[in-house]
């Protein structure tokens, strides 16, 4: 045990300094808070900025009436909507730069609703220049002007402004924000990208180190002093432990920067974190890290070199990602197939069940049921694991493969 | 110090081990010697506790080798290396802890040997910035940094000029000195010779050649004497034939003859002999006539 935990503090002190470690743990929170300082500079109009961020910029809209619904006398469009006699008008203006884009109506338009609107420069463009919202209440306020009431015809236009309530169990208003599923959310998507990302960066230390070591001929001196699956663990809790420091750094600054936000942009009640989701967000990522360093830590020992352990370390790494790759049925449906099966599934279930306990009720049977076949699956891969690191270990220029690793079970 | 009892380890196709057998005792520099493949390294990696053997005895002061005798062997194996991105001290520091030592005892006594093997002007230097000479003293320092009963020694001065060559063996002869045992596999037979006491010579995992130095080279002796003197006097009864080798006679002799039956022949014939003895082969000679047989 003690040389164990001995491998474990020299494994976080050596890579606890490297630069790349450093580097990244202070670069996500810098990065959060370079955006908050943004935001806040935008007067706390974040959503105003974002949308800006993705509206057209149009100046002037040419169009070629053939249908005559079209009010040319209608103040709120003058000068932003200006009409052509014909097409070729309307095109040699386009050409000139004169208007944005140019839509006409045909003769038929009452009948068939069919617009067409022409842009420069390709489709995506042509398609980002028709505003459709500002075409749209531009079209409805010329059918029904002088036709309906203003205050239909303002219906017409904005048919809602939505407010919506949530009841209780017991039916009365609940006091948390209509948005307060965002924050059940947000926690356990932004743990899954920390967990990858974290994941990714501590095991990917351990594979190195171990494959270093392997390549580099340490391991045999290491062997002679202490025995394989006291390294491993040694390797894992200490690599695990720096893991930990950068999730806990993330949290603090994550956590700051919330408060920060909550401030600065009213956002109390929007963004409020369920105690259970924390819990499970740090079981899963315990247990995740457990599996997914224990099966680096054999890539590491199996390939002759680092380019060759990375090679068999991708697959692990695959299948970390497959959740994201299947982010689509979780959303429509959390209780989906294949979201239950990715649940249960040691390797993925991690980052799938952190997903699914955001964004609906995951019913208990089902977390017990994951959170078993995750445990069953580290104490597999570990039994498996420190075998194969055995036998592996010793292996200088020669991939071990299945007759070697059925030894190695036999053997070790 | 260790005795090796019925070692038998065998893979697949390999019989890497079969059934070897030896002690060495405390205070002895043991030789253990073969060709490549013929089962040392499998031998010495048992021996560690790095792999498990099929059958057979290991025992260390009386006791089962395992992980906790470890700290009291220092392990140089043939395939070795340091961690390139450590400070050289620091490295040694973190295999003499791993061994047991507190921290500040493997830091002293690192640097105690560092400044004997020349090196404690780099001890904060990475190895990535050593040179070879260098870096192998440093994995030497790193075998015996925690002060071990037994040094099992692969290959040490592989890649050493002698000068380096000589102050490692002159090390281990100091190790020697106060009382630390040493097992020697090298395939510099010239070296066995100068400096182990008793040796061990593995072919296809069989032990074929065991006991004292002497022993082993007076049982291969040829019946043959080598002489120096001025001028070799006739009609020396016993001889079947002479070779002359500049100022050194080989002298073959009759089966019935003896070696002091030709000394007193000489003193009778006052011949002044410079030197006069047994006609022995070199170890090396014997390492590859054993291992050329058992072909």
């Amino acid at each position: 045990m003690k040389q164990t935990l001995l491998v474990a503090g020299q494994e976080l002190w050596v890579n606890v300094r490297r630069p790349g470690f450093i580097l990244m743990t202070l670069l996500i929170p810098a990065l959060g808070g370079i955006a908050l300082l943004l935001a806040s500079l935008f007067g706390g109009d974040v959503g105003g900025l974002i949308e800006s961020q993705f509206t057209p910029q149009v100046t002037a809209i040419g169009y070629v009436d053939h249908s005559g619904i079209v009010d040319a006398s209608l103040p709120q469009y003058a000068g932003r909507y200006i009409p052509y006699p014909d097409e070729a008008a309307g095109r040699q203006a386009l050409l000139a730069k004169e208007i944005d884009s140019l839509m006409v109506l045909p003769e038929d338009y009452l009948e068939t609703g069919k617009v067409t609107v022409y842009g420069i420069g390709g489709g995506f463009s042509t398609f980002v220049a028709a505003d459709e919202g500002d075409l749209r209440s531009f079209l409805v306020t010329n059918l029904l002007e002088g036709q309906v009431d203003p205050a239909i015809q303002e219906r017409a236009l904005v048919p809602m402004r939505l407010e919506t309530v949530t009841l209780t169990e017991t039916g009365e208003e609940s006091e948390e924000s209509p948005y307060s599923f965002l924050g059940d959310f947000i926690l356990p998507y932004v743990f899954s990208i920390l967990f990858v990302i974290t994941i990714f960066t501590t095991s990917g230390f351990l594979l190195q180190g171990v494959s270093e070591e392997k390549e580099g001929r340490i391991i045999e001196i290491l062997l002679s002093s202490i025995g394989p699956t006291q390294l491993l663990a040694g390797k894992i809790l200490g690599l695990g432990a720096l893991g930990l420091i950068q999730v806990v750094v993330w949290l603090g600054a994550g956590a700051a920067l919330l408060s920060a936000a909550t401030a600065l942009f009213a956002l109390a009640g929007v963004i409020k974190f369920g105690l259970d989701t924390i819990l499970f967000g740090v079981v899963y990522f315990i247990l995740g890290y457990l599996l997914f360093a224990t099966l680096m830590a054999v890539a590491g020992s199996m390939g002759t070199t680092q380019r060759e352990s990375q090679q068999i370390a991708s697959i692990f790494s695959l299948a970390a990602a497959i959740p994201f790759m299947a982010m689509s049925f979780v959303f429509t449906n959390p209780n989906s197939t294949v979201a239950v099966v990715l649940s249960y599934v040691p390797l993925t279930s991690p980052v799938m069940m952190l997903m699914r306990l955001g964004l609906g009720d995951v019913p208990p049977g089902q977390i017990a049921i994951s959170l078993a076949l995750l445990v069953v699956g580290i104490v597999l891969s570990l039994w498996a694991g420190a075998k194969i690191f055995r036998a592996s270990l010793l292996m200088y220029g020669k991939r071990p493969n299945l007759k070697d690793l059925a030894r190695a079970f036999r053997q070790a | 110090m260790i005795q090796v009892q019925n070692l038998y380890k065998h893979y697949a196709r390999v019989k890497a081990v079969d059934g070897v057998s030896f002690s060495v005792g405390p205070g002895e520099i043991f030789g253990l010697l073969g060709p490549n493949g013929a089962g040392k390294t499998t031998t010495i990696r048992t021996m560690m506790d790095i792999i498990k053997p099929d059958r057979g005895t290991i025992e260390l002061m009386g006791q089962p080798v395992s992980e906790a005798s470890k700290a009291r062997i220092g392990y140089l194996p043939e395939e070795r290396g340091l961690y390139q991105n450590y400070q050289l001290l620091e490295c040694l520091t973190y295999l003499g802890a791993l061994k047991g030592m507190s921290r500040p005892d493997a830091r002293e006594r690192a640097s105690a040997l560092l400044a004997r093997a020349g090196l404690e002007e780099y001890a904060k230097r990475k190895i990535k910035e050593l040179s070879k000479g260098m870096t192998q003293k440093a994995q030497f320092v790193a075998a015996i940094v925690h002060d071990p009963d037994l040094l099992i020694m692969d290959e040490p001065f592989q890649g050493l000029d002698p000068v380096n060559t000589d102050l490692l063996k002159t090390i281990l002869q100091e190790e020697q000195g106060r009382g630390k045992t040493v097992i020697l596999s090298t395939h510099n037979m010239n070296q066995v010779e100068e400096m182990c006491d008793r040796i061990l010579l593995i072919n296809h995992g069989q032990a074929v050649l065991y006991g004292p130095l002497d022993e082993i080279k007076a049982r291969y002796a040829e019946h043959a004497v080598l002489l120096e003197c001025d001028a070799l006097p006739e009609g020396l009864e016993g001889v079947q034939r002479a070779e002359r080798h500049n100022r050194t006679y080989e002298l073959i002799l009759e089966p019935e003859a003896t070696p002091k039956s030709i000394l007193r022949q000489l003193v009778e014939a006052d011949v002044g002999v410079e030197r006069f003895e047994v006609a022995t082969p070199p170890l090396e000679e014997i390492f590859i006539d054993v291992v050329e047989s058992g072909r």
